[in-house]
């Protein structure tokens, strides 16, 4: 932008130093600063700030501060690097783990293969498609490694064409045989734990390192307000915890079996959330219910969370308590109070 | 629909909503409020449309809060500074930029809007003059900046001489006697240009180039985008710059000497008034003492 000469500037503010117009008053200055003054009253204003150096000056204090992003920014860009270095390594890693996982895969194979008879192999080769076809398929199944590839030619064609057809089923036009083979339970503990009743299913052992992918999608999902799905309570020396769709809060001291319906002393208010940190249980619910329990669901406390002398009255929705001292939950307005006090003191976010 | 009636019924309305009841504001002394209020602000003979619309700008929660601080109700009060007492502070540090100031400022204007000041015998209250035009916090830190451009007006006018040297003043010696050394055409082309142009170009203007304001700040102003506000800046330099060399071509100036006039830079116009503003005895002085060097000049040289 070229600036203006220097003499108009000069001449400009001369101008424009004293205007004859009256002030504006605080609620004019406020309402323009705003916004929300009509459009008539607006040029008036206009018009003296133009000439009135003092109120331009008052109008630019009177401007809510801007709470700029600038340290959040820098803090993603000083992230970045290394996020980018970050991928770049889970990348690698992904890929050295399967080209591993394919060559044990293909040596495993090949092993067995030899081991068995002539004649088996004959007649497992006779069962198999035409060699165009195997080929065809086991280009499909081997386009994404050419270390597999070099494996699969070392062994006799049709053999590796039956070689290839088993990692096929990686690919989205295999289908039956890898599907049968990973959906097979590790165990009938894991079999029970993944296809019991709603009641369970949502209480599969975290510890368990056959965690099947339901469970991990489940653990990441996002916090939504909790009405029938029990409370995930890993430890089978502290009750279980649900609420079901009527809001009313129940719990199970035999790990699921059985559950038992909780009232809680002067609470009126249907229930939408609740979280457990060992013995701790936290309830929230329709206007501003809030409720502690330390010892299992013995006794039970109201809370009344205040901040700025503001007592909560917006529904919560959602509770997360990391420990027993730091958790935060989410009201109906999409508030997020936390505490780190076990809930002696609330700060809204 | 617009008859009085429904005024009538918009004014209970509305102090429902207000929530003035719990402060002991009842409904007639909210309706003498708004109607001081619209007094104030709408032209004489408006019509009940016009009443109407104007009363459902206004923020009447904040309105009978502040209304009801003002008539000293305990209640009222205790609201008030539930909301704003840390926020007065922030505002105060916000437009000061220093603590001890700020803290001050912030007592300051604590005091206006209680009350602690007396006019004819009465107790004054700064939040008896809240209309609810805007939010009770950007009225609050209005109230405070307009306090703290006083303040520094009259903190302005106690300063020495060195330090006004310091503040660069000069421009203000240059003011009083510009005539001695500005083109009056000059002067009237740009007169005219300035006329010529919008009160809210002329504001951008005055913004960006007196005040120093970022383009950024003076769009959140306006309410537009930063690139709004840099089209137009750019566009209004090219029409000034084009409107003033026109107007002084008008008045009698080549094309190439308005174009001149206008690279003239300020800082030589000072020296030159500074040489007008010479009392003139100095100036006979120089000149004698000029001609006496000559004269000796040509002395020691002899005839050629």
């Amino acid at each position: 932008m070229k600036p203006l000469p220097k003499i108009v500037q000069w001449q400009f503010q001369k101008a424009l130093s004293v205007s004859a117009l009256p002030h504006p008053d605080a609620d004019q200055l406020t309402a323009f600063v705003e916004l929300s003054l009509p459009r008539a009253e607006r040029s008036a204003v206009l018009e003296h700030l133009s000439q009135c150096s003092e109120c331009r000056q008052v109008a630019a204090f009177a401007e809510a501060p801007v709470s700029l992003p600038a340290v959040e920014l820098r803090n993603i860009r000083s992230w970045r690097p290394v996020l980018a270095w970050s991928m770049v390594s889970a990348c690698l890693l992904i890929v050295v783990a399967f080209v591993l996982s394919g060559r044990n895969q293909h040596k495993e194979l090949a092993e067995a293969i030899q081991q068995q008879s002539p004649a088996a192999q004959n007649s497992r080769a006779a069962s198999l498609p035409d060699s165009s076809e195997v080929g065809t398929s086991a280009k499909a199944g081997t386009g994404r490694s050419s270390n597999s590839k070099k494996t699969a030619e070392a062994v006799q064609h049709q053999v590796m064409a039956y070689d290839m057809r088993q990692p096929a089923p990686k690919t989205p036009q295999s289908g039956a045989m890898e599907k049968d083979k990973f959906t097979q339970p590790a165990s009938p503990e894991l079999m029970a734990e993944t296809t019991s009743s709603p009641k369970q299913a949502g209480t599969p052992s975290r510890d368990d390192a056959t965690t099947s992918a339901n469970d991990m999608r489940e653990s990441f999902a996002p916090s939504v307000p909790n009405t029938s799905v029990p409370t995930s309570n890993i430890d089978d020396r502290y009750p279980r915890w649900t609420l079901n769709s009527d809001g009313i809060l129940l719990r199970s001291l035999d790990t699921g079996a059985s559950w038992q319906k909780i009232s809680i002393p002067g609470n009126a208010a249907l229930l939408h959330s609740i979280a457990t940190v060992g013995a701790d249980v936290w309830v929230g619910g329709a206007s501003g219910a809030l409720y502690h329990s330390a010892d299992e669901g013995g006794h039970w406390m109201q809370v009344n969370p205040a901040t700025s002398g503001k007592l909560l009255s917006d529904d919560v929705i959602s509770i997360e308590f990391a420990t027993a001292q730091r958790g935060k939950f989410v009201t109906s307005k999409q508030e997020v109070w936390a505490t780190a006090d076990g809930g002696r003191t609330w700060s809204k976010k | 629909m617009n008859s009085p009636d429904a005024l009538q019924a918009l004014v209970r309305e509305l102090h429902s909503a207000s929530g003035g009841e719990k402060f002991g504001l009842d409904d007639e002394r909210f309706q003498t409020i708004l109607e001081a209020v619209a007094a104030k602000y709408l032209p004489a003979g408006s019509s009940t449309a016009d009443v109407c619309a104007f009363y459902k700008t206004l923020r009447v929660e904040e309105l009978a809060l502040a209304r009801a601080c003002a008539a000293g109700d305990e209640a009222a009060w205790n609201a008030f500074l539930s909301r704003y007492r840390e926020k007065l502070y922030d505002m105060a540090l916000h437009i000061a930029k220093e603590s001890s100031a700020a803290r001050d400022l912030a007592d300051s204007v604590y005091a206006d809007l209680y009350g602690m000041s007396r006019r004819d015998g009465e107790r004054v209250c700064k939040l008896a003059s809240y209309a609810g035009r805007g939010s009770l916090e950007g009225w609050l830190r209005t109230v405070m900046a307009q306090e703290f451009v006083n303040r520094y007006r009259k903190q302005r006018r106690l300063v020495s001489l060195d330090e006004e040297n310091e503040e660069g003043v000069q421009f203000a010696a240059v003011e009083s006697e510009r005539s001695l050394g500005i083109d009056p055409r000059l002067e009237a082309a740009v007169g005219a240009a300035l006329t010529a142009l919008a009160a809210e170009d002329r504001f951008v203007l005055a913004s960006y180039f007196l005040d120093e304001r970022t383009l950024a700040e003076i769009a959140r102003t306006l309410g537009v985008h930063e690139s709004t506000i840099s089209r137009k800046m750019d566009k209004l330099a090219k029409s000034l710059r084009k409107q003033m060399v026109v107007e002084m071509v008008r008045r009698g100036m080549s094309r190439q000497q308005a174009k001149e006039a206008l690279e003239v830079d300020v800082r030589e116009l000072s020296v030159n008034i500074r040489e007008h503003l010479a009392p003139a005895h100095v100036q006979e002085n120089e000149r004698q003492a000029f001609q006496e060097q000559e004269v000796k000049a040509r002395t020691s040289e002899g005839p050629a």
